[in-house]
Parts: structure tokens; sequence; C-alpha cells
């Protein structure tokens, strides 16, 4: 990874940068931040977990949900597993017609799986309240990560310029 | 679960998985091979037993899965320092006796399967620009380790070089020629493989085969032998446990075999301390103790 993509205002998570330079500590954050990066990977997952769960398993009694938790786990795994393949299929694709130039696979990847996940969030919103309570959460996660990210962006061409 | 398809995959994942993806996916992962690679968790749990004495077996289980998780990250964060470079942070304890082993005229490192060896040689032959000889036993398939080699070799931008302890003896021969250049030989001393010259030493109370070649090379050679373990501390972040130099020398009546034995019991008293504080990264996949073992 290039020392601009982990320093960057484009930086995965623009929000804790954000706050971070908000309260005057340094904007600096790398990927070794563990905590961001289990807090973000657990909660993709949870969604597409949620999200499956209400879709094959609605109808049944709460009481064989419960027996389907685990299954529920597998078939999360998988679903990523199938989605990261398909998705290197399609940037591989998008390269090989130069579309998609200069930005790493990683970052790509990164840009589906938000997508997927926020369409998984979506569908949550209609699954009941407490569902729709952890779809609402992610989405308006993501939005303010846009939002830090076009301010520091702003910011950040607002220094170069000086 | 030995074939090479595996170390594939995990270079893919690599370079194709954001960074926040991947401990769950490896936390994934471990559950999958804990469940299928059964004789690896079986050894697993019999070794813990006799590195924790009085311990249950349930939670040994619990234990061997936190050892496979440990292993899981170890190889994912060597793999990826090879691919991308990725930042580490380490801490070193001992950095005197570090930079006496820089600074050797020759010199064998003695370690464990433990924590992420190959990372540490890459991380030692940047810090300190020099050549590293690393001697490991070969891998079950072939083409898994010819990628380990390659991957390696390409951690340590050329300077380290992969060497295999088979049942030869020319090999002895090259790393004896190694040491009197004054290079750096590092050797696995925690395990034999068939074939492999050994005698049995003593760790937590039970006999355990250890390789006599690397005592047997420092006597001739007349180098110092320096425990050195890699062991993870935290996400992307490790700890190089540098520990006294061993020096094997004849004195008394015992000669030769008396002094690798006298090296060989403090090596065991070193590798012993260092494996009931890190129990959690001995990757000691197959049954080390007489009980268990065959040798």
């Amino acid at each position: 990874m290039r020392s601009s993509e982990r320093h960057g205002p484009e930086f995965y998570f623009a929000l804790p940068r954000l706050v971070a330079h908000l309260r005057g500590h340094s904007a600096r954050r790398t990927e070794k931040n563990w905590v961001e990066a289990n807090i973000v990977g657990t909660a993709v997952m949870l969604i597409t977990f949620l999200a499956i769960l209400s879709f094959l398993w609605s109808g049944y009694r709460p009481s064989m949900q419960l027996v389907l938790l685990l299954p529920t786990v597998v078939i999360n795994w998988v679903f990523w597993q199938i989605v990261l393949y398909i998705d290197a299929q399609i940037i591989k694709g998008l390269r090989a017609a130069g579309i998609v130039r200069g930005v790493s696979n990683a970052r790509m990847q990164s840009l589906f799986i938000s997508s997927i996940t926020t369409v998984l969030a979506c569908y949550l919103l209609t699954a009941g309240p407490l569902l729709a309570a952890a779809g609402i959460g992610w989405i308006c996660a993501v939005f303010a990560n846009l939002l830090a990210a076009m301010l520091l962006a702003f910011n950040h061409r607002r220094l170069d310029a000086r | 679960m030995r074939g090479v398809f595996w170390r594939q995959y995990l270079d893919w994942a690599l370079l194709n998985v954001p960074f926040y993806l991947q401990p769950i996916l490896l936390t994934l992962w471990t559950i999958f091979f804990f469940f299928f690679a059964a004789p690896a968790r079986r050894a697993l749990v019999s070794n813990l037993s006799v590195v924790i004495p009085g311990s249950s077996r349930l939670a040994n289980h619990f234990r061997a899965f936190r050892t496979l998780w440990n292993f899981a990250w170890t190889i994912a964060e060597a793999s990826n320092y090879k691919l991308t470079k990725a930042e580490y942070t380490y801490e070193i304890v001992g950095p005197e006796l570090l930079d006496q082993l820089a600074n050797a005229a020759g010199a064998i490192v003695l370690t464990a399967h433990m924590g992420s060896y190959d990372l540490g040689a890459a991380l030692f032959a940047q810090k300190f620009n020099r050549e590293i000889r690393m001697v490991r036993a070969p891998e079950p398939d072939t083409l898994t380790e010819r990628h380990f080699a390659a991957s390696v070799e390409q951690s340590g931008a050329g300077a380290v070089k992969v060497d295999y302890n088979t049942a030869g003896a020319l090999l002895s021969f090259d790393l004896l020629s190694a040491l009197r250049r004054g290079e750096i030989v590092s050797i696995q001393g925690d395990r034999v493989i068939p074939g492999v010259a050994h005698a049995h030493g003593t760790l937590f109370g039970q006999t355990v085969a250890i390789p006599t070649g690397p005592f047997t090379l420092a006597l001739v050679a007349q180098v110092p032998i320096f425990p050195l373990f890699i062991v993870r501390a935290g996400y992307r972040r490790y700890q190089i446990i540098v520990r006294e130099p061993i020096i094997a020398q004849r004195n008394g009546a015992g000669g030769r075999d008396g002094a690798v034995d006298d090296a060989m019991a403090r090596w065991c008293v070193v590798l012993e301390q260092v494996i009931a504080q890190n129990w959690h990264q001995w990757f000691a996949l197959v049954p080390a103790f007489a009980s268990d073992a065959i040798i």
C-alpha cells in the first residue's frame, strides 16, 4: 500500500480521522488501528448476517430461528467468499477494459462491499424495528463517513492551495 | 489442508480483501481449520496438556483454538509484509543482545516454531543489513515448500535464503562454510524430522527430541548460539525476544558429546521458559513430547 493511500483524506474511515482532527489530535491514522479494523469488519458481517437471517428464516418459529443461527454464520461466510470472488472478476474485467487505473484491488473491493452492505441495510429497514435500527445505524455511519471524507478532502485541498 | 492452494488463497485475499474485513474472515477461517484440521488440533491439545500441567481437556481445546488463531494471524501478516510491505511495529526484549548478534562474525540463531520467524528474519535482515540463511523442516507438499521459500526470499528482499533440513550431510558442510564466512544461520530447534540427527532433551519434565545439528555446528564453527523468538504482540505488533547466547565448548571429560549435551540442556531451559510464557504461539502442530511423538 502506498503511503498516500494510508495517510491521504481518501482513507477508508474518514469519520474517526475528522473527529481526531476536530479534537486537535493527529488525524494521521493508519491500517494499524486494530479497533477500526475490527469494528467495521464486524459491522459489515453483522448487517449481512441479519439480512440473511431475516431473508431466509423470518417465517420460522423463534426457537427454530435460534437453531438456525449457526448455519446462518456459515451461509454468511460463504456468501462473502463468493461476493469477494465475483467482485475480483469484475475488477479484473474493468482493468482489462481500461476503466479502472491507479486504484488498488482492495479499495475497489471496499467500494463493492460498502455498496452491498448498504443495500442489505436498506432491506433491513423493512424487517422489524430491531433489524431496522441496525440498518439505520449502518446507513447513518456510511453517510457520516462520506461527509467526513468530503470535509477532509476540502480541508486537504485548502491546505495544498496555501 | 497441506496443499499450496491455501497459501495462494491467502495471498489473493490479502491483495483483494480490504484490511477491515480481514480480521473477521481470518477468525472464520480459523474456526474452519479448527474443525477440519483435526490432527493439528489434537497435537496442540496434547502438547498443551504437558505445557500447562493440570489443565482440562476442554480448556485446552479453547487454547488450541487461540493458538490456531495466532498461527493464522502470523502467516497472514508475514504474507502481507511480503506482498504490500505493510508497516509493523516491534519491540525488542534484549536489544543489546540483538546488537551483539548483528555484529557477530558468524552466529546461529536458534528459534522455535513460534510467532512469525519468517517475518522476523526479513525484518532483521532489513534492519541490520545482514544476510540470513534460514534452515527449516521441509513442507510435506513440494509446491507449498517452493511457495514458502519464494515468499521468504521476497520478504527479505533476497537477504534471507531458505535451506531445507533433510537427512543429507551436504547441508551441514554448506552451513559450516557459511558460518566460517561470518554469516548468520537460523535454525528451528524445537522439532526433528525423521532421519535428522537428534538427541533427547527435557521440556516440562518430559522427553523431547531436539536436533543436535545446531549445537554440533556451533561447536565446530566456534560460533555462539542466540536463542531468538518472534512473538506476535497484537495487531501488526511483534516482540523480538533475544536471550543470552549459548556457547558450545568442550570442557572436562565429556568431549564433543558432552559439549553438545550441555548446550542442548541450556537451550531446553530457555525454550521451556519462552513456551511457558507464550504457549498460545507455540505452533507445534505435531505431537512434541515423547509419550505422543514418533522419535
